[in-house]
């Protein structure tokens, strides 16, 4: 019997067959490649990693710890051991926000008192 | 395969000797696949992934061309493609999300990021959970390591074994897939700023890298022009 998908099907073998082979080339072959455009063997995988910290964080004194302790002694973020990184990106994300979120019904209050400033001024006796 | 096809031909005298050498072949050549397909979806292991993979499919052509009753090439591609997908996105990522400290992980996805997507490489390692910083990245990351890439990666298997459990979780995951690609794209493109500017390749490099993981866009419509009854029940 005629396939009568046999275009789809056509199609779908090729396009299978380049992915499939692009994916696996990828997969064997990207660490090497990355690795040997950064330098190496020339440059070992730590001075490499340690550059990329450099670049990263925009800090010469960065670097990279090898090998990394297993159990941290301290449980402080990375980011918190330096000083630079939001005077040089600008605000991390996510931000420290710094509302004042109101309590229970306290939006009354505030509402009023809003209220009150705006009618002070403005003047509240000309409207009368 | 095999199963349908030995059932196919009730009361005629056949020589089962063809079936059962291609069931041996088939077993050997899928056996090849799995281990080749796993060892380039570490990527550490990559280069010795390869050689397994392509005897694997090296054994299935060949047994096709002497005409024995194995799985269809086209079959064939479609499971190993959506296999391969699944590993490479489930260890691939996995390493950012558990082995994010490692000498390798942090040159090699710091590297990457720099090449082609700053997601990873801008403040790496400096969230509660190490790895990827960019924002909403994680999520996507815990998401397609611990949810989909698993199920795709079993669903493919089940479809290579001609199962018919395997055919139906091919076409959940990859409408699976569909939704990841959509989500993740539209958390990518919000934040391109930050991931796709003062980069080695940007845009083209990571289309260049990524195009090829579409692949539930170019399998779905397949998976619904093939009969479900040549798979398996169990």
């Amino acid at each position: 019997m005629e396939n009568p998908h046999r275009v789809l099907h056509r199609v779908t073998f090729i396009a299978c067959a380049i992915f499939l082979a692009v994916q696996v080339i990828e997969g064997a072959l990207m660490i090497p490649l990355i690795l040997v455009y950064f330098g190496y063997p020339q440059v070992s995988m730590q001075e490499i990693c340690s550059e990329l910290y450099k670049i990263a964080y925009d800090d010469a004194d960065r670097r990279c710890e090898y090998p990394y302790p297993l159990f941290f002694q301290d449980p402080t973020p990375e980011p918190d051991h330096y000083r630079s990184q939001s005077q040089v990106f600008g605000p991390v994300i996510p931000p420290r926000t710094h509302y004042k979120v109101p309590g229970w019904r306290e939006m009354v209050t505030i509402v009023e008192q809003r209220k009150a400033a705006a009618g002070r001024a403005s003047g509240v006796g000309d409207h009368e | 395969m095999s199963d349908v096809a030995l059932d196919a031909g009730i009361g005629a005298p056949r020589d089962d000797a063809p079936f059962e050498k291609a069931r041996a072949i088939q077993k050997r050549a899928d056996r090849h696949l799995m281990i080749g397909s796993a060892l380039i979806g570490t990527m550490v292991l990559g280069p010795f992934g390869i050689p397994s993979f392509v005897y694997g499919l090296w054994l299935l052509y060949h047994a096709e061309k002497e005409g024995l009753p194995v799985r269809p090439a086209l079959m064939t591609f479609v499971g190993c493609l959506v296999l391969v997908d699944g590993l490479m996105n489930t260890f691939g990522a996995a390493i950012d999300v558990l082995a994010s400290h490692s000498l390798l992980v942090r040159t090699f996805v710091m590297g990457i990021g720099l090449w082609i997507d700053s997601g990873y490489f801008w403040q790496f390692n400096t969230l509660a959970v190490g790895g990827t910083s960019a924002p909403g990245e994680k999520a996507w990351e815990i998401a397609n390591v611990f949810v989909l890439f698993p199920m795709r990666t079993a669903a493919a298997w089940g479809f290579l074994s001609m199962k018919r459990w395997g055919l139906q979780w091919m076409m959940i995951t990859c409408w699976m897939g569909v939704y990841a690609w959509v989500g993740y794209m539209w958390n990518f493109t919000t934040y391109s700023q930050m991931r796709l500017v003062d980069i080695v390749f940007p845009v083209y490099g990571w289309w260049l890298y990524n195009l090829w993981y579409l692949t539930p866009f170019i399998v779905l419509p397949y998976l619904y022009t093939i009969d479900p009854k040549i798979f398996a029940e169990d």
